[in-house]
C-alpha cells in the first residue's frame, strides 16, 4: 500500500514519491584510486538484511537526494538526511 | 508586447463540459506568472528575504533554497525585477508557460484532493500558507493551501490535461465544476 | 421443516420490503437483510455446490468468514462471482445465481465426484495426472477446471468506476463491535482524529445479535446511541461497508469501501468501490472472533450452521433456519443460542454437549445430552436429523437445522500480516496476536476476551493508552452495567470421533479429516505443507473457518500442542478485493499518465497520427490526401526535408538550465567530452557516460552566458538525466556552487530542417542568419519580427542545414503556424517521428536504439570526443579498462542489402558467410533500419564486431524468428552527404532528388 519516508524538507510522504538507488555507504573514489577500488565502487553490492543507509530520491517532491537510515527487514526508519548534508558531513568527518 | 500571437492553453476545450460554477469549483488562470528561483549555496537566506519582499502571498516552497513564485495574472515586470535583485545569487527561470495554475475551492475540496494527493490536508497538518510539491494523480504538482477551503495547484504543462481530467473525475460525486478565470 | 421469518424482532426494516432473485426465482426480503438472511427466510438453505465433490452446501455463517454461500451477484458486465451471500447487502432488484453446478443446483452431475471420492483425496491431482506430460495442459487441466471450481468471471467490460483515496488519522479503529465502539467513543470524546471502519453495512458487530443490555438499554439500541454520538463529532469519521484488509509498513492500512455495491444501478458520479490507504498514528484492532464449527461426520449438510450465526439470524434479521433446531457444542455459547431459539419460540431438539459436565443452564424444557457426540447427519439437500452417540448407544434425533459451536478464534489476521507469529494460548484455546508494534493494539474478543463487559472495558482502556501516548487526556467515565448471561469456556474437541461420513475441515476446498491424515502419513504435516498438499485454508476464505481446526487436528494426530503446529502465514488481503478496486482510475486511456507536447494542437490540425513514446504522444507522420500508408507519408516528408525544408516538433526533448560559478566545472565532469571552453553563444554535442563507461545519454549543451547553460537531453532519458545530475551534485560534489532546474515544459521546440530552412527563418527572425552572423552551432536568444523573444540553435539531427527554435510553450502553436505560413512558398512541410528517424539513420546519427547501455563512445564512433586529459569525469576511470578497449568490440556500421528487395530488420543478428548460426559465431546485431527514400533501398545501422575494419565485407543478416537470411554489405554508417556539405550550408540548393515527384 505505502511505506512512508519523512523527508527533511517536505514532511512525511509515501514511497510512491521516491525512487531508490540503494547503498549510500559507498563514496566515489578519487580519480587516482586503483582500478580495484573503482571496480568495487561500480559493481560490488551487498544486499544487507537489517539496518543500512540508502539513497532515496524525492522525485515527485523537492527532488532532493536523501540518505535514509533504515532497516530493510522491518522498514523501521532511523534517520533521513539530505544527501548534500550527508556528503559535506562525511567530508568534514574525514578531515 | 509579444506580437500578434494567440496563446494556446493546454486545458483549452477541456472545460466545456462544466458550464456552471458550483460550490466546489476549479478556476484555471489563463495567463499566470510562475517563476522558479533556485538560490546558490550560501545565498538561500538573502534570496528568501528578497523574494519575501517581492512575492507577496505568492511564494511557494519547492525544496531547500528553491521556490516557485506564483501570480494568478501575468506580471512580466516581476520576472525582470527578481532577476535584477537576485543577480548572480540565484537561477531564475520563467515557468509561466511551463506550469498550469489552478485553484480548487469549496466545502468538499479536501475530500476531492484526498483522492489525488497522499498528504494529510487537515488544517493542523497543512495550514493556510503551507505549500510544497506532492504526488498528484501519479505526477508531481505544487500544492498550496491558500484558504480554509481553497488550494492552489501548479501542474506541469505536459501533464496538465491528464491530471485535470483525474481531478474532475474525482470531483464527480461533489458536482465539481471548472472554468477559466475571467 | 422450513427456514422462515419470525413475525417480529430483528433490525430489518419491515416497512421496506424488497424483491430479489436467486437462480431465476423471485423472493422477498427486507431492507437490512443480507442475501443470506433473506434466502433463509425463504427456506432456501441450499445455496451452492462444493468445490470438488459437488456436495450440496448451505449457509454456514452470518459473516465474512463464510466458506459455502458463494454466489454470483449481478448480470452481464456487472456479474460478480464468489460473492459471500452472508455479507451481501440486500437491495431491490438484486439478481443472484448459485455456482459450480450443472445443469442446476438441485440436479448436479458433478456430484458423481462424491462417489469417486475415495480416489479424489489430498494430492490426487499431483499423483494422478502426472503422465503423459503433454496431457496436463490439453486434457487434464481443462477437465479439472470445468469440474472443480468457483464462479465464472464475466469477460465483459466493467462499466463502473473505481477510486482510490488517502485518509489520515490519530487512531484507526477496525471493527465497530463493542470494543471498537468503546474505543472510538473514548478517543472521539478526547478530541482525537478517529476513523472507525467496519465491514458491515450496519456497524455494531455482536451488539446487533446478542440479547444483553448495556446500562439498561438493549445492546443494539446502545450501539445506535454510540454511533449517533460518534456521527455528531467532527473529529470522528465513520466508515461502514469498509473492510480493512491489510496492515502495511508505517502503520498504513489498506481498506476497501463498498460505496455502491448495494444498489442495482450505480450512479456514475460515484465509484462502486473505493480503495483507502489509511495512514494511522495508532490503530486498535477490534475485529472480534469467529466461531469454529465442530468437525464431525456429515457436518456439511445444508442446515448446519455455527451457533452464533443462528443467533445472529434470529436476533438481527428475525429469521430462523428451522422450526426444530438442534445444538451441538463443546462450550457455553451453544447454550446461548439455545436460549435465543427458545426466546424466539423455536423448538430446540436437543443440546448435544461433548463435555462430561456443564455449568451452563439450558432453557427450560430443553433436553441436554452430556458426554455425547454427533457422528452423522441425515437428509439430502438439507438436514433432517442427527445421529447422536453417547456411552456406546446411538440415537437418531429429528431436526431441520443444527447449530454448532466449537469454540472461538480471535480475528488476529491484520496484526500478524507483518511477520508476527500468532501465539497459542492454552487458557483461551486460541491463537492470539503478540504485540509486535507499539502503534497497533488488539482489543476485545480479538484479544481473546470472552464477555461483553470485558470487551467494552478493554476497548476504552486501549483507547485511553493511545490518548495518553498522543499527550491528550481522556475524560473519566464510569463503566456502564452490562446485563448478560455468563457462559463457560469451550473444551477443545478438534475432531469428533466415530464419524460415519465425511467430516469436513475446510468446506470451501472440500478438505476432510482423512485428507489431513493422509498428508500427515505422507510427511506433509508441517502446517504450511499440509495447506499446499490438501488445499485446506486456500481460496477465497483463506481458512478463516478451517485453519484453527486443521491445526488442532494435525496437533492431535502428532500428539503435540497446537502451539507446536502453529498457523500458516497471514497475508493481505483479509477478504477478497476486486481487481477493479486495485486498478482504480488506472485503466484504459488513464492506465498511465499522458504527456502532451505544447505543439499537440498544431500537429493535430496538420493531420498528424500520434504514437506513444514513453508517456508522450508524439506526432508520427502527417498523411496527405492520396496517401494510404505511413511509409508514403514518411518518404515524402524525408525527401521534402532533403530538398526543401520540414518542421518537426521536438518539444519532448529534456531541457535543463544550469547556473552558477561552478556550472562549467560541473558540466565538464558530467560529459565525457570537454565543456569548460565552450564559447558563449555556442552549442556542442555531448555524451554523458555512466560510471561503467557506457553511454548514458547524448544531447546538446549551449552556453548562454559564462555561468549559464542550457542543456537538451533525449526525450526518453530526460527524467533520468535530471536525476543523474541531481545525484552527482548533491551526493558527490555538493561543494560545487551551482543550481539547475528543468525547463522542459516551459519551451515549445521545433526543428526547421532542410536547405531552405535559413531562407524561411530569415523572414521571421530579426537577426542575421548568414553563416557569419549565425554559424553552425550558434545558440542564442533572438527576436521574432512579430515581437517575441525566442531561443535559436543551429543544430541538426537530419544532417541538413537546420535550426531548432524554442519559444515559450503557450506561443508554440502560433509560432509554428507562422513558420508554416512563411515557409509555404519554400515547400515547408511538417514531418514526424518516422521521417525524423529515417533522416537520422541516413546520416548515421545514433539514438537509444544504438546507445543501448552496452555501447561506449568509441563503439558509437565518438572515441575522439573523449576528454581523457580531463582530471575526472563520470565514466572516465572505467573507460580505459581492457574490456572496453578490446579490438573486437561491437562498433557502429551501416548495412546495405545486396538485393535491395531485402529489408534488414532491427533485431537481426549478423553472421560471417558460411558460418553456422550460433552464439559463438554471432558477429553483432542490427539496431535500426529503414527504407531510405534518398537511396531508394533499405539501409540499416548495426553494431558489428571490429566493424570499422570491415567496411566492404559481405555479411549475413540472420533472423530465425522472422525467417530472414540474406547477404548485406558493411558500409559507413553515414549514407547521405558524408562530407557534411549540406549541414554546413555549403549546398544551399538541394541535390537532385531521387524521386522528383515526391519533392514537390
Amino acid at each position: 500500500m505505502a511505506s512512508l519516508i519523512t523527508c527533511p524538507h517536505c514532511g512525511t510522504r509515501p514511497k510512491e514519491e521516491f525512487a531508490i538507488k540503494g547503498d549510500a555507504s559507498r563514496t566515489r573514489p578519487s580519480p587516482a584510486a586503483s582500478a580495484e577500488e573503482w571496480q568495487k565502487f561500480v559493481y560490488i553490492r551487498d544486499n544487507p538484511k537489517g539496518r543500512n543507509i540508502e539513497y532515496w530520491h524525492h522525485v515527485l517532491g523537492c527532488r532532493r537526494w536523501l540518505v535514509v537510515d533504515r532497516d530493510t527487514l522491518t522498514h523501521e526508519v532511523f534517520a533521513v538526511t539530505d544527501a548534500a548534508e550527508h556528503a559535506l558531513g562525511r567530508a568534514e568527518g574525514a578531515r | 508586447m509579444n506580437g500578434p500571437f494567440s496563446l494556446r492553453h493546454p486545458l483549452d476545450g477541456a472545460v466545456s463540459a462544466y458550464p456552471a460554477v458550483n460550490a466546489n469549483h476549479v478556476t484555471i488562470y489563463p495567463e499566470p506568472q510562475a517563476i522558479s528561483v533556485c538560490a546558490l549555496q550560501g545565498e538561500e537566506a538573502a534570496v528568501a528575504a528578497t523574494l519575501d519582499a517581492l512575492a507577496g502571498d505568492g511564494l511557494r516552497r519547492v525544496g531547500p533554497g528553491e521556490w516557485l513564485l506564483v501570480k494568478h495574472r501575468a506580471d512580466s515586470a516581476l520576472l525582470s525585477d527578481i532577476k535584477a535583485k537576485t543577480g548572480a545569487s540565484a537561477l531564475v527561470t520563467d515557468q509561466s508557460n511551463g506550469r498550469v495554475i489552478l485553484t480548487i475551492e469549496g466545502p468538499d475540496c479536501r475530500a476531492i484532493l484526498a483522492k489525488i494527493v497522499p498528504v494529510d490536508l487537515h488544517p493542523d497538518a497543512y495550514p493556510v500558507g503551507h505549500s510544497g510539491n506532492v504526488f498528484f494523480a501519479h505526477v508531481s504538482a505544487g500544492l498550496a493551501r491558500i484558504g480554509t477551503d481553497r488550494f492552489e495547484i501548479s501542474l506541469m504543462r505536459s501533464f496538465a490535461l491528464f491530471a485535470f481530467e483525474e481531478l474532475m473525475e474525482m470531483g464527480l460525486e461533489f458536482d465539481l465544476t471548472a472554468g477559466f478565470a475571467t | 421443516m422450513t427456514g422462515f421469518r419470525l413475525t417480529s424482532g430483528g433490525l430489518i426494516d419491515r416497512s421496506r420490503p424488497v424483491s430479489f432473485s436467486f437462480d431465476g426465482k423471485t423472493f422477498k426480503g427486507f431492507e437490512g437483510d443480507t442475501l443470506a438472511s433473506a434466502l433463509i427466510a425463504n427456506d432456501q438453505l441450499l445455496v451452492g455446490r462444493s468445490f470438488k465433490y459437488h456436495r450440496p452446501r448451505g449457509v454456514l455463517t452470518a459473516g465474512s468468514s463464510e466458506p459455502n454461500a458463494l454466489v454470483t451477484i449481478g448480470t452481464g458486465p456487472r456479474s460478480e462471482p464468489n460473492t459471500r451471500a452472508t455479507v451481501a447487502e440486500l437491495y431491490g432488484g438484486l439478481t443472484s445465481r448459485s455456482q459450480n453446478r450443472w445443469p442446476s443446483l438441485n440436479v448436479d452431475i458433478g456430484s458423481l465426484n462424491s462417489l469417486l471420492s475415495p480416489f479424489l483425496g489430498a494430492g490426487f491431482y499431483y499423483k494422478t495426472f502426472m503422465w503423459p506430460k503433454a496431457f496436463w495442459e490439453k486434457v487434464y487441466e481443462p477437465f479439472i477446471r470445468m469440474a472443480a471450481g468457483l464462479g465464472k468471471l464475466t469477460l465483459e467490460r466493467d462499466p463502473d468506476r473505481y477510486e482510490k483515496a488517502w485518509a489520515h488519522c490519530d487512531l484507526l479503529v477496525v471493527g465497530a463491535g463493542p470494543a471498537g465502539l468503546a474505543a472510538a467513543l473514548k478517543a472521539g470524546r478526547a478530541g482525537l482524529r478517529v476513523i472507525l471502519a467496519d465491514e458491515d453495512f450496519q456497524p455494531g458487530g455482536s451488539l446487533l445479535s446478542v440479547a444483553a443490555t448495556i446500562g439498561g438499554t438493549p445492546a443494539a439500541l446502545y450501539a445506535k446511541t454510540v454511533l449517533d454520538e460518534l456521527k455528531s463529532l467532527a473529529n470522528v469519521t465513520l466508515m461502514p461497508r469498509t473492510t480493512v484488509f491489510g496492515w502495511y509498513d508505517d502503520n498504513v492500512f489498506g481498506a476497501v469501501e463498498k460505496v455502491q455495491k448495494h444498489v442495482a444501478e450505480p450512479s456514475h458520479a460515484k465509484p462502486v468501490e473505493r480503495l483507502w490507504r489509511v495512514v494511522a498514528r495508532h490503530a486498535i484492532l477490534a475485529t472480534g472472533a469467529i466461531e469454529r464449527p465442530l468437525v464431525f461426520g456429515g457436518n456439511d449438510r445444508p442446515g448446519v450452521m455455527t451457533a452464533s450465526a443462528v443467533s445472529t439470524y434470529l436476533n438481527r434479521y428475525g429469521v430462523s433456519p428451522g422450526e426444530k433446531v438442534a445444538v451441538f457444542t463443546n462450550g457455553g455459547t451453544g447454550y446461548r443460542t439455545a436460549r435465543d431459539l427458545k426466546a424466539a419460540g423455536i423448538e430446540v431438539a436437543a443440546i448435544v454437549d461433548t463435555r462430561a459436565s456443564a455449568t451452563d443452564r439450558a432453557p427450560e424444557g430443553v433436553r441436554v445430552m452430556l458426554n455425547a457426540a454427533i457422528v452423522d447427519t441425515k437428509g439430502g439437500k438439507r438436514i433432517k436429523g442427527i445421529v447422536v452417540e453417547r456411552a456406546g448407544f446411538e440415537e437418531e434425533i429429528e431436526c431441520d437445522a443444527l447449530a454448532v459451536s466449537g469454540g472461538w478464534s480471535p480475528v488476529i489476521h491484520l496484526a500478524c500480516q507483518r511477520g508476527a507469529k500468532p501465539v497459542w494460548s492454552d487458557e483461551k484455546q486460541a491463537f492470539l496476536a503478540p504485540q509486535s508494534d507499539a502503534r497497533l493494539t488488539v482489543a476485545g474478543s480479538a484479544a481473546g476476551l470472552e464477555t461483553l463487559t470485558e470487551a467494552l472495558a478493554d476497548g476504552a482502556a486501549k483507547a485511553e493508552a493511545v490518548i495518553a501516548a498522543l499527550g491528550k487526556t481522556a475524560a473519566a467515565e464510569a463503566a456502564l452495567a452490562v446485563e448478560d448471561v455468563a457462559y463457560s469456556r469451550h473444551q477443545p474437541v478438534w475432531y469428533v470421533g466415530g464419524a460415519r461420513s465425511k467430516a469436513f475441515v475446510d468446506y470451501q476446498n472440500d478438505v476432510h479429516v482423512k485428507d489431513l491424515a493422509l498428508a500427515e502419513r505422507e510427511a506433509y504435516s508441517s502446517i504450511e505443507l499440509s495447506k499446499r498438499y490438501t488445499t485446506s485454508g486456500m481460496a477465497t476464505d483463506q481458512g478463516k473457518i478451517a485453519n484453527v481446526n486443521a491445526t488442532g487436528i494435525i496437533a492431535s494426530m502428532k500428539g503435540v500442542s497446537p502451539a507446536d503446529v502453529g498457523t500458516t502465514t497471514f497475508r493481505p488481503f483479509y477478504t477478497p478485493v476486486s481487481l477493479g478496486t486495485i486498478a482504480g482510475t488506472s485503466r484504459d486511456r488513464h492506465g498511465r499518465p499522458i504527456r502532451r507536447s505544447p505543439l499537440h494542437g498544431w500537429a493535430e490540425k496538420n493531420g498528424a497520427s500520434f504514437v506513444e513514446a514513453g508517456l508522450w504522444y508524439r506526432s508520427s507522420y502527417f498523411l496527405k490526401a492520396g496517401e494510404k500508408t505511413w511509409r508514403e507519408a514518411c518518404d515524402r516528408e524525408v525527401l521534402n526535408v532533403r530538398a526543401n525544408a520540414g518542421i518537426c516538433d521536438v518539444s519532448t526533448l529534456g531541457k535543463i538550465e544550469i547556473f552558477g560559478p561552478d556550472a562549467a566545472e560541473f558540466l565538464n565532469r558530467l560529459y565525457c567530452n570537454p565543456m569548460l571552453k565552450l564559447p558563449v553563444g555556442k552549442a556542442r554535442y555531448g555524451l554523458m557516460l555512466r560510471e561503467d563507461g557506457m553511454v548514458h545519454d547524448d544531447g546538446t549543451l549551449s552556453r548562454l552566458a559564462p555561468d549559464h547553460f542550457f542543456m537538451t537531453t533525449t526525450t526518453s532519458m530526460a527524467g533520468e538525466v535530471l536525476s543523474h545530475m541531481e545525484f552527482y551534485h548533491q551526493a558527490y560534489w555538493p561543494e560545487l556552487k551551482l543550481r539547475f532546474v528543468s525547463v522542459s515544459d516551459q519551451w515549445a521546440q521545433m526543428s526547421i530542417a532542410g536547405p531552405k530552412s535559413r531562407a524561411i527563418l530569415q523572414k521571421l527572425v530579426d537577426a542575421d542568419l548568414s553563416d557569419d552572423g549565425f554559424p553552425f552551432l550558434a545558440a542564442r536568444e533572438v527576436r521574432l519580427k512579430a515581437g517575441l523573444s525566442v531561443r535559436l540553435f543551429r543544430i541538426s539531427f537530419s544532417g541538413e542545414l537546420a535550426y531548432e527554435l524554442a519559444v515559450p510553450a503557450s506561443y508554440g502553436e502560433a509560432v509554428a503556424d507562422l513558420v508554416m505560413a512563411e515557409g509555404a512558398e519554400f515547400g515547408l512541410q511538417p514531418y514526424g517521428l518516422e521521417a525524423l528517424n529515417v533522416l537520422r539513420i541516413e546520416k548515421g546519427h545514433v539514438t537509444h536504439a544504438e546507445l543501448n547501455g552496452t555501447v561506449t563512445p568509441d563503439d558509437a564512433g565518438f572515441g575522439k570526443m573523449m576528454g581523457m586529459s580531463k582530471p575526472d569525469f563520470v565514466g572516465k576511470q572505467l573507460s580505459s579498462r581492457f574490456g572496453l578497449t578490446a579490438a573486437d568490440r561491437l562498433q557502429l556500421v551501416g548495412l546495405k542489402p545486396l538485393d535491395p528487395k531485402n529489408e534488414i530488420r532491427a533485431g537481426a543478428h549478423l553472421l560471417k558467410e558460411g558460418a553456422e548460426p550460433s552464439m559463438a559465431n554471432d558477429q553483432g546485431i542490427v539496431t535500426s533500419n529503414c527504407f531510405s527514400p534518398v537511396l531508394g533501398h533499405p539501409v540499416a545501422l548495426a553494431l558489428l564486431k571490429s566493424g570499422r575494419e570491415r567496411i566492404g565485407e559481405t555479411i549475413i543478416v540472420f533472423d530465425r524468428l522472422r525467417g530472414d537470411e540474406f547477404p548485406a554489405t558493411v558500409c559507413s554508417p553515414v549514407f547521405v552527404d558524408p562530407d557534411n556539405l549540406k549541414l554546413k550550408g555549403a549546398v544551399d540548393e538541394p541535390a537532385a532528388p531521387q524521386r522528383k515527384e515526391a519533392a514537390e
